[in-house]
């Protein structure tokens, strides 16, 4: 079963055919370089990433690469909601049209949902079922309980900014540019993580509940300094990287104790982040826990996750092309959207 | 214009709390200040106020959101703005219409989006330090 995936939910257009929630035959983003090579004389207003002659032609270059045609899929799976409503209308009505047109099922997808399945894809072992899920992104900050491909709830969120959102707004202190996460962890790769002691805050004691406002304070506070404006910014990053990974490693922790659960997922693009991944992978060899970290091009927002979210929830998301509409602000829970 | 010093994190959710009962739908709130300085705990503090409801439960996001509410409410944050020329993408302008309170975040970022008719608030401090507050009224 092959889906195309269409995911518009913020300023990047993707696309991707997956067969079987698994195996990925192309996975597209208007963002990449190969794409706007291509490209960037055919549509001229590429630089418009929401305009639906960039979508119709990154649908074009994922048959292509998959060697399909359109009629040979077998349903169109699109994010439907949380996101902006101007770019999440986009991906909707054009999905709409392909089902509608080609006569196949249409999925609706949470974004987020999204991301807990991109660890299934392009492996043999998927995550089993219960699993641990720590999201984290430049909008997104939670712990998850999944326990099964439709019923998981979130049991720890950040009370104020994302950790994506931290570790962009740090690197502006820092004076890196935009994108400042990747940024961030490239200097702090040569810098000492014990140089600084940046708090580690949270919200409530029994919580697993996240904050970072306060981190980015901190960092804030110490670089108006005097200590502060002489300290060597690849130790301030990775001070404060480290604090990120403290804090979400220790409500990792927590979360995990308080379940009974088979394996933990780390997704999202803060988990390309190269200390969070040490820290989780030093972490799981100490429990004997089995995790899982998707690959870096899954780990960003791209439609390969939202093809395989609708494979797996299948029964639940198949929705009406005539009556699908985004929604910026989707809940998260499957119980909610009855 | 008021101008007003606030000693404590909740002095300034307690003011956010209280400037919020003068909004009406169509009113633009634009606020200013540094990192950390407490823009988006003064936007929560108004959904707080004039919604009754905990909002630290929402979700976070990356340029627009939407509380649904009497009267509804827009949260933007243009901080990842860099060239106003980036807005004609996201569909923003559609965050300021006659039914809702919109507030700005790193509203300098783009200031041709705000309406010209509109509160200024800029705050400066940060933490649970004392903070200086200065609201300027519509014209």
């Amino acid at each position: 079963m092959v889906l195309l995936g269409i995911e518009t939910s913020c300023d990047d257009t993707a696309t991707a055919l997956v067969a079987d929630g698994r195996d990925v035959l192309a996975s597209v983003s208007t963002n990449q370089d190969a794409f706007h090579a291509k490209y960037g004389g055919i549509v001229p207003e590429i630089a418009s990433r929401r305009h639906v002659a960039l979508l119709s032609a990154a649908v074009e270059d994922a048959l292509g690469r998959a060697n399909l045609a359109l009629p040979q899929i077998n349903g169109v799976a699109v994010t439907r909601g949380p996101g902006l409503i101007g770019s999440l209308v986009v991906g909707v009505a054009s999905a709409k049209a392909l089902a509608f047109a080609l006569g196949k099922p249409l999925y609706g997808v949470n974004h987020l949902h999204g991301h807990i399945f991109a660890p299934f894809l392009d492996r043999s072992d998927p995550p089993p079922y219960p699993f641990l899920a720590l999201l984290v992104s430049g909008g997104h900050s939670q712990l998850v309980a999944v326990e099964s491909a439709t019923g998981m709830r979130i049991i720890g969120r950040t009370h104020d900014d994302a950790a994506g959102e931290a570790f962009d707004k740090t690197a502006r202190l820092l004076g890196l540019p935009y994108p400042g996460g990747p940024e961030l962890d490239r200097l702090a790769q040569r810098g000492n993580p014990r140089a600084h002691a940046f708090p580690r805050h949270r919200p409530a004691a029994d919580s697993l509940d996240l904050s970072f406002s306060g981190l980015k304070t901190s960092v804030r506070y110490f670089l108006e300094s005097p200590a502060g404006r002489d300290a060597k910014h690849e130790d301030v990053a990775a001070s404060f990287q480290a604090a990120v990974v403290d804090v979400l490693m220790a409500r990792l922790h927590a979360a995990y104790k308080r379940g009974n659960y088979r394996a933990v997922i780390l997704s999202g693009g803060v988990a390309a982040n190269s200390a969070l991944q040490t820290a989780f992978r030093t972490w799981s060899d100490r429990n004997d826990v089995t995790v899982f970290i998707p690959p870096p091009q899954y780990c960003t927002d791209n439609a390969a996750m939202v093809a395989a979210a609708a494979y797996h929830q299948r029964d639940v998301a198949r929705v009406d092309p005539l009556t699908l509409s985004a929604d910026p602000n989707l809940p998260f829970e499957f119980a909610s959207l009855a | 214009m008021i101008r007003r010093i606030l000693r404590s994190e909740n002095a300034l959710r307690e003011f956010a709390a209280s400037f919020a009962q003068r909004l009406k739908p169509g009113d633009a709130v634009a606020l200013s200040g540094p990192l950390g300085s407490g823009k988006t705990t003064f936007v929560r503090a108004v959904v707080e106020a004039l919604h009754h409801d905990d909002e630290t439960s929402s979700p976070t996001f990356t340029f627009w959101h939407r509380y649904a509410g009497v009267p509804p409410i827009d949260h933007v944050d243009l901080f990842r703005i860099e060239d106003p020329s980036e807005l004609a993408e996201l569909g923003l302008e559609e965050a300021f219409g006659d039914d809702a309170i919109a507030l700005v975040e790193w509203w300098r970022n783009a200031p041709s989006l705000v309406p010209a008719r509109r509160y200024e608030i800029e705050i400066d401090g940060a933490g649970d330090g004392p903070r200086t507050i200065v609201v300027t009224e519509p014209a």
